[in-house]
């Protein structure tokens, strides 16, 4: 299947969104677009693959696309150095075929969901922690999405706990390369392995299960009346599951 | 009036071995003086030049601060008893402020901590077969922290292997092992990715080899070495991942060897990052025993537990320790 | 229990941030017998708030908590009391 004329957005290029960048880039996609305002700390180099050490102190939507295109000379990649935020989310979401949400936080992944609603294109959505993993993909008029699932974001203010923060590099790329694979699927054109079924992948004991993820009567995302907001600046809230990446 | 001290495990070898000393005095101080002078290099870390104790030696009384009871100047009486401090601050681990600050992450995985990190720093792993589908679980491996990588590949880089995440088109024609070490050892400064040297003794074994004979060779070698071994086969957009704790049911026993053999495509490459995992976990938990097989259809895994078949060569076999 | 118990380890966390913090301690108390006693210096703020606290969740205890403004400002002391983790989730 020729996917050169088909693109991208990835939001985060970090544990999850660098081996969903990865994938998508070896599946032929023609564009990509990353999004990402962080820089790249050591801690980061547990995990993820599209840094080097060299790449330290460095803007990681630059190092993530100058990696991209080495790997893949013809590929077209915007980088983009910023928040995703509510002022441009559904123009970014409409600029492309499909949306890899590899956030690290709950805020920009109802963002990213709203966002994609309203542009009517699809979303993987996806999350790891510690030894858990998640995917689900949110296809507009097909199936639930974020919200469905979560209902709304835990209350600013928690302060993490440290020891939520654990993931082994090799589960996020595991998890993201499921997404990028996901994303695949959904650019040819095909429904999605979890097209409205979140997967759930436990590392202990290697098992699996897929969990419906029905549209919740009176969603607003779904209904199309859910503002977008924008998460705020500095680290937020301990996500219930499975966000850091 | 004597009084016990007891000595923690870090600090027995300053104390000549022993777990408990008995020493007299009236107060901490006279205590810990004559503790001092019967062990130096135990009084060393315990009292400054001026005998005053260090300052990073908490007292406590049960559960309460001596310093709130007079320090040294407290009183001690028949019975009681003293346990004794360390400080660990930087260097007494191998796990320096660097590695910490990298392994940050993946250190505060249960189950993972300093001793698994310490175990994988100590890893010699061999990864057979450096094809494009190897690439993301050698970049695992390698940012995991073990402590050598010995790639294992003859092969030069051809036009399939640019599905990955570590060749790109100007390296076609060079040889795999090469590239790969050298482009995966900027990933990570500490550890050292190298082409196999012959007759190198790996602690672990990930196959990733491009034919199932190549497979059921290394994974033989590995099994009669008697380490952890984890085999990836790939097929299509399917694959498998065999994990094998030493004594565990081999790689023969445990494939399902209806695979077509054809190229992966790109999705599929996920389960490479999950096989790293596998082998991460047989370094990190050595008490695993179970071997297990996960197959992935379509994006979906499922996990069986490996049963050994009757007359296979590996069968009478046991875990070690049993 | 009377006598006096002195910490089997001291670490000084004050010249990294969260969540180095919280691992320090993590492979500290890894590293003594249960029921050892952990001496940790840290900051006030992110640490103060987060490491006592992650110390508890992971199944030990605080013992003490108090600031310790002699070996520098902002400086506290937490002791902490190892103690079998938590059951892992299935």
């Amino acid at each position: 299947m020729d996917l050169s004329d088909k693109s991208a957005l990835v939001i985060g290029a970090g544990g999850l969104g660098g081996p969903a960048l990865l994938t998508l880039a070896a599946g032929g996609v023609g564009r990509l677009v990353v999004i990402d305002d962080d820089r790249v700390e050591s801690s980061n180099l547990n995990r993820q693959p599209l840094f080097t050490e060299a790449d330290l102190g460095q803007p990681k939507a630059a190092a993530a696309a100058a990696r991209l295109q080495a790997l893949r000379p013809g590929l077209q990649v915007t980088a983009l150095a910023r928040r995703f935020d509510a002022a441009e989310a559904v123009e970014l979401a409409a600029s492309v075929d499909v949306l890899v949400d590899g956030s690290d936080n709950f805020p920009t992944k109802f963002l990213a969901s709203d966002a994609a609603l309203r542009a009517g294109k699809p979303l993987v959505h996806g999350g790891v922690l510690r030894t858990s993993l998640q995917v689900l993909s949110v296809v507009p008029g097909f199936s639930g999405c974020v919200r469905c699932l979560f209902e709304a974001p835990p209350p600013a203010g928690q302060v993490p706990s440290c020891a939520e923060a654990g993931i082994v590099g090799a589960l996020a790329g595991f998890a993201g390369g499921l997404m990028g694979a996901e994303a695949l699927r959904l650019l040819a054109g095909e429904r999605g392995a979890y097209a409205g079924r979140m997967f759930v992948y436990e590392a202990r004991t290697g098992r699996g299960r897929l969990v419906l993820v029905r549209r919740r009567a009176g969603c607003p995302a779904c209904a199309g009346t859910q503002p977008l907001e924008t998460s705020a600046p500095t680290a937020s809230a301990a996500p219930p599951a499975g966000a850091p990446a | 009036m004597p009084v016990t001290i007891l000595i923690p495990a870090p600090l027995r070898e300053l104390a000549g071995g022993k777990a408990e000393l008995v020493a007299a005095g009236a107060t901490v101080g006279e205590v810990l003086a004559q503790v001092a002078r019967a062990h130096p290099r135990l009084g060393a870390r315990l009292l400054d030049e001026s005998g005053q104790v260090r300052r990073y030696v908490g007292l406590f009384l049960g559960d309460e601060e001596v310093r709130e009871l007079g320090g040294l100047g407290a009183a001690v009486r028949d019975g009681d008893r003293i346990s004794l401090v360390p400080a660990i601050a930087g260097g007494a681990t191998e796990l320096d402020g660097e590695r910490i600050a990298r392994w940050a992450r993946q250190l505060l995985v249960p189950g993972f901590g300093a001793g698994g990190q310490e175990r994988l720093m100590a890893s010699r792993v061999r990864v057979v077969g450096a094809d494009g589908s190897a690439t993301p679980a050698m970049l695992a491996l390698v940012q995991a922290g073990v402590g050598t990588l010995w790639i294992d590949d003859p092969e030069t880089v051809g036009p399939a292997d640019l599905c990955g995440w570590l060749y790109a088109p100007e390296q076609v024609g060079q040889p795999r092992a090469a590239v790969a070490a050298a482009t995966l050892a900027r990933f990570s400064r500490f550890v050292a990715p190298l082409p196999y040297p012959a007759g190198g003794a790996p602690s672990a074994t990930l196959v990733c080899a491009a034919s199932s004979a190549q497979a059921l060779a290394a994974a033989e070698v590995a099994r009669r070495a008697r380490i952890p071994h984890v085999v990836l086969e790939l097929d299509g957009e399917a694959g498998q991942v065999i994990s094998i704790p030493p004594g565990a049911p081999c790689f023969a026993c445990s494939r399902f060897s209806a695979s077509g053999g054809r190229p992966p495509v790109a999705g599929a490459l996920a389960l490479a990052s999950l096989a790293a995992q596998e082998l991460l976990r047989l370094v990190v938990e050595p008490e695993v025993k179970e071997g297990r097989r996960i197959d992935m259809v379509r994006g979906v895994p499922s996990v069986r537990q490996t049963q050994r078949l009757p007359g296979c060569v590996c069968a009478g076999e046991t875990p070690p320790g049993d | 229990m009377s006598g006096f118990r002195i910490a089997a380890a001291m670490i000084d966390v004050r010249s990294v941030t969260c969540p180095i913090t919280w691992v320090k301690t993590r492979i500290a108390l890894e590293k003594v017998g249960l029921g050892d006693l952990v001496v940790v210096l840290l900051r006030e703020g992110e640490p103060l708030r987060n490491v006592p606290a992650t110390a508890v969740e992971e199944g030990h205890k605080v013992i003490s908590l108090q600031p310790l403004e002699d070996e520098g400002p902002g400086t506290w002391e937490v002791v902490l009391e190892k103690g079998a983790p938590p059951p892992a989730l299935p």
